[in-house]
């Protein structure tokens, strides 16, 4: 495989597709983050265009993303200036952090199709996002407290915020991996899709939630879930 | 009243009122494990009681399979009874207590703070931790 961060972002029938294709299954280094950030700027920009019904991140291999890097994370903290005394946190974290958080306020739906390994800082895309399709075989994880750091691109409060507080302490504290079943079973996915099944069922929230509300708002986040659900079951 | 407390958790049994627990000598552990079954009483008027569980400076666990309603929902979570040693330490494996409780912190901030209280509290809680990986001092 190239070591090109092939990050790409399209818009076909006002749905974007983030499909991430990076080397060592999307291992988030200091390049792919890089990349990442200029292209949730390009979302931020569409999204203030308009027309967008919904966004799908992916990844375009067999696995969403192993996550950070965490040598180079630990080299680059190093260079950057944090105390408690100011409590000013760096420049760089605060906008990288951003471009993670800001997917949950777009106004329209943001699904990430979880396939293959989804860990770290990769399933902080995940949980960033409004929804989660989990597909068959793929395994999920917080696993930063086993190398004595935390999960702060927002992994801590979305995680509790989708899991509830026993499950969040649990993913984050054991640092264990979790199949795509029980990622289900916990609130962490809000669907559950046999193998190659989550596109096909990202496209269809997408056009359900288009085609029965005027607007997205993610606020309301949770109602439209629930409705598309109850829909599939009518 | 039974207490046994160890540098990661204190548990707590042999108690009738989650009041019996604002008195007690519980130590600052990174978890508080109540063992209770359903009739464990919570009295819904007490408001040192909520301020106690509010304030925890731990996270809170009640160990119980049939809990009631008011005993359960003082807690952070509730877990099922019996031998808890499993549990924790699988949690706490090759932690610190310093670094747990950084981790905690964020939780913590759940039980009363909004989103961007938590989103703030793990950014801090991160470049602390990151810190004493990169040896131990700050990051200046």
């Amino acid at each position: 495989m190239s070591d090109t961060i092939n990050i790409e972002l399209t818009e076909e029938n006002g749905v974007l597709s983030f499909v991430m294709n990076a080397p060592s299954n999307n291992i988030m280094s200091a390049a792919f983050l890089e990349k990442f950030e200029a292209v949730m700027d390009e979302v931020a920009e569409k999204a203030a265009k308009g027309g967008i019904k919904g966004m799908i991140i992916r990844g375009g291999g067999r696995h969403f993303s192993v996550g950070a890097d965490v040598d180079a994370l630990s080299d680059r903290s190093q260079k950057e200036s944090y105390s408690d005394e100011d409590g000013i946190l760096p420049a760089s974290h605060v906008r990288q952090k951003a471009r993670f958080t800001f997917l949950r306020d777009l106004p329209f739906p943001v699904i990430s199709v979880i396939t293959g390994f989804c860990i770290g800082s990769g399933s902080e895309i995940a949980v960033n996002s409004h929804y989660r399709i989990i597909e068959k075989n793929a395994r999920v994880g917080q696993p930063e407290s086993t190398f004595g750091i935390l999960p702060a691109l927002g992994g801590v409060a979305r995680n509790i915020e989708i899991c509830g507080m026993k499950n969040a302490y649990e993913l984050v504290m054991t640092g264990e991996m979790i199949p795509a079943e029980k990622a289900y079973e916990i609130g962490y996915a809000d669907i559950f899709a046999e193998k190659k099944q989550g596109v096909p069922e990202a496209l269809s929230l997408i056009e359900y939630i288009s085609e029965n509300y005027e607007t997205f708002s993610p606020a309301r986040f949770r109602e439209y879930i629930a409705a598309y659900k109850q829909s599939r079951e009518a | 009243m039974i207490i046994k407390t160890d540098e990661f958790v204190t548990e707590v049994s042999g108690i009738a009122s989650l009041s019996e627990l604002k008195g007690a000598e519980l130590g600052t552990p990174c978890m508080l494990i109540v063992q209770g079954d359903g009739s464990l009483s919570a009295d819904k008027s007490d408001k040192a009681l909520d301020d106690f569980f509010m304030n925890a400076p731990y996270i809170t666990a009640l160990a119980a399979d049939s809990p009631s309603e008011d005993a359960a929902s003082r807690f952070d979570m509730v877990i099922p009874a019996g031998d808890t040693r499993e549990y924790t330490a699988k949690l706490f494996k090759d932690k610190t207590k310093w670094q747990a409780d950084q981790i905690n912190a964020c939780f913590i901030a759940a039980r009363k703070g909004s989103q961007a209280d938590i989103l703030d509290c793990e950014s801090r809680a991160f470049y602390r931790l990151m810190a004493e990986k990169n040896g131990g001092s700050d990051n200046e």
